[in-house]
């Protein structure tokens, strides 16, 4: 009992934020951002972004070949898995299919 | 004879973060894949769909956040369980070597076997991650505020766990429940229960640990309906795998696809698929609630 009372107050407390906000797109009612041209002259921004493009097509690098070959091994596992339960189904129905 | 297999916070946590996994794909994956706007149509416009992914990434959160919580508390207090031992790798190869005819005995499994531990353990992770990089969405005011730009790493992050999700779905509902023995559904995790039969085959070390429930089961016979739903869950996968090398190529940015049937007819298919095991993660609820209250 007093495990679940526990996890249920932290619960509370890390998710409140979220429930408050779950309707809203826009909390920080600010419509310029820190970003904005008024605050960042345009070289400093145009850094920015190229900074966050090389970050963004390092992911896509990686992400790629991984999506593949997660997708494959899936696809794979799933094939020997459904092999290995037929086993198992065999066996537990005492060597009958 | 039955077996007691899961506790009532087990079946809950798996109720709670299936349900809400699924539905955060149904309303998530139109967002990356133009070719299923007909989801966001069916819930009435992008502003619904978008509420009901934020309400379901809540209730995930919050069912790993408090069932995380709770079961270190339960582990520490002594009555948790041991999931990981020593020889997990070498026994994953075996038990595959033994799938594939190349190795003689398969090897002894306690209550978990080597691929419901790597269910366990790597689902929390990539919720972890999505929701990170979700929360980083949620709140672009507080995180990216400083360079925008940003967003669209975090959005290429999101989306890629996201199908990589898809691919975990058909890979743990395919092998769990569409697999001969298993088939329509393995109940285990909705009634709490397993037939002893099954389980001295497939857990022969727990077998002995667990505790016995007196009640005969039905005898099990399999459906020849089962190889067609794994060929139609297979189907869609094997198009979900074409579906990747297309995103590959252009390069993943955004994770958009261009106008390809196969990969079209994969994702519409695959979307069927998951909301079909939205229906039977409901019907596999109120089973396990009405059998839960039979004496």
């Amino acid at each position: 009992m007093w495990k679940g009372i526990i996890a249920l107050v932290i619960t509370l407390i890390i998710l409140a934020p979220f429930i408050v906000s779950i309707n809203e797109v826009n909390q920080s009612k600010d419509y310029i951002t820190k970003s904005s041209y008024r605050f960042v002259s345009p070289e400093e921004r145009q850094k920015m972004y190229l900074s966050a493009e090389k970050f963004d097509k390092m992911i896509n690098s990686y992400a790629k070949i991984l999506i593949v070959l997660a997708a494959i091994a899936v696809l794979l596992l799933s094939l020997v898995e459904y092999i290995k339960f037929y086993k198992i189904y065999k066996e537990e129905r005492g060597g009958g299919g | 004879m039955y077996l007691k297999r899961f506790s009532a916070s087990q079946k809950i946590a798996h109720f709670l973060i299936s349900f809400s996994i699924l539905m955060l794909l149904i309303t998530g994956l139109p967002i990356t894949f133009s070719s299923l706007r007909w989801v966001i149509n069916t819930f009435g416009g992008s502003d619904n769909t978008m509420l009901l992914h934020r309400f379901f990434a809540l209730i995930l959160l919050a069912s790993v956040v408090y069932f995380g919580i709770y079961f270190i508390l339960e582990r520490l207090s002594g009555r948790g369980e041991r999931i990981l031992s020593a020889d997990l790798i070498k026994n994953s190869i075996k038990d595959l070597l033994w799938a594939l005819n190349l190795s003689k005995e398969r090897p002894k499994f306690d209550k978990y076997d080597w691929i419901m531990v790597a269910d366990i353990i790597g689902v929390p992770i990539l919720i972890i991650i999505i929701g990170i990089t979700g929360i980083f969405m949620w709140f672009p005011h507080l995180f990216v505020a400083n360079n925008p730009a940003l967003f669209f790493a975090f959005r290429t992050i999101h989306a890629f766990f996201a199908v990589f999700f898809l691919f975990f779905v058909f890979a743990h509902a395919g092998i769990l429940h569409l697999t001969p023995g298993n088939f329509p559904m393995n109940m285990s995790i909705f009634t709490g229960l397993i037939e002893a039969k099954k389980a001295k085959v497939e857990h022969p070390l727990w077998v002995e640990k667990a505790e016995k429930i007196n009640i005969e089961p039905k005898p099990h016979k399999f459906n020849p309906l089962g190889y067609v739903a794994f060929a139609i869950s297979f189907i869609a996968l094997l198009l979900l795998v074409y579906t990747t090398f297309v995103m590959a190529d252009e390069g993943l940015a955004g994770l958009r696809v261009k106008g390809d049937m196969f990969v079209s007819v994969g994702l519409n298919l695959s979307m069927l698929v998951v909301f079909a095991y939205l229906v039977a993660t409901v019907y596999g609820g109120l089973y396990g609630i009405a059998k839960g209250r039979q004496p």
